[in-house]
């Protein structure tokens, strides 16, 4: 397996296992009523981008169809873009959003913003990369 | 890769990209008062991450990878009648959730579940052990 496939499929990995947990301590919060501690959309988005996402932009980088002879994977630099947005975004998504009273602070606001515009670049460098390798044979 | 592959895979990164871009408008506006705007829509976000881009990508590739019969795709005709059920059902569910009408939010789902048997159609002989 290539580098990034590596990358992003253990990476992927480590999400399944966060968003599972988080998912626990949702129930455990509203158990306990932890009133201020709500993480289920945070599990969910771990689950949908953390885990499914990046296997899927792991698996596809290595058996899409080769770019080219010179770069057969296309250009890493927006891989590496993309895993580095994609994860900036998704660490700053969890450290603000489970906790709702945060969410009118103007700080977690701009935390908000940085997230999202980074989890958006990161799908934009992997269509982008991914776009030159689709080949019709 | 085939050409109804390439069709499914560069259709499903349009969703993966107006969808995430709403995800991304609804999580910015998180906590403040326009936060309302990307929220009452945030149907269409769902709709088109999991379907327009999840469900099509894998259909795509998965047209492409599942083993053949000899060289033959079976049933492949079902495969554009797919795309546009697929297509059609969420452009139809999409504008039922702006105009926020439960008639055309139906038929758009009818047409994705119609789009989800005729895939299952295709896909169900191909998934066989080796040499069968």
């Amino acid at each position: 397996m290539p580098f990034y496939t590596r990358l992003f499929v253990k990476t992927s990995l480590v999400y399944a296992v966060l968003a599972v947990g988080l998912l626990a301590l949702t129930d455990l919060a509203s158990l306990l009523r932890w009133n201020n501690f709500s993480p289920y959309q945070t599990a969910l988005h771990l689950f949908l981008v953390g885990w499914v996402l990046q296997l899927i932009i792991g698996i596809a980088y290595w058996m899409f169809p080769k770019y080219t002879r010179e770069r057969p994977r296309g250009y890493d630099s927006l891989m590496a873009l993309s895993y580095g947005a994609l994860n900036l975004g998704l660490v700053l998504r969890l450290a603000v959003e489970p906790v709702p009273t945060f969410w009118v602070a103007p700080w977690a606001r701009t935390v908000f913003a940085i997230s999202s515009v980074a989890q958006w670049l990161g799908l934009l460098a992997f269509v982008v990369n991914m776009s030159l390798r689709i080949k019709v044979k | 890769m085939p050409r109804w592959t390439a069709i499914y895979v560069v259709s499903s990164f349009v969703y993966l990209l107006l969808g995430g871009a709403w995800g991304a408008w609804m999580l910015a506006t998180k906590g403040q008062a326009m936060g309302g705007v990307p929220w009452v829509y945030r149907a269409w976000h769902v709709e088109s991450m999991l379907f327009g881009w999840l469900t099509q990508f894998i259909w795509g590739i998965g047209f492409w990878i599942f083993p053949r019969f000899w060289t033959a795709r079976p049933r492949s005709e079902l495969i554009p009648w797919v795309w546009t059920l697929l297509n059609g059902g969420l452009v139809l569910g999409i504008w039922g959730v702006f105009a926020r009408n439960v008639g055309l939010r139906f038929v758009g789902h009818v047409g994705l579940l119609a789009a989800a048997v005729l895939f299952t159609r295709h896909a169900w002989p191909r998934i066989k052990p080796p040499g069968a």
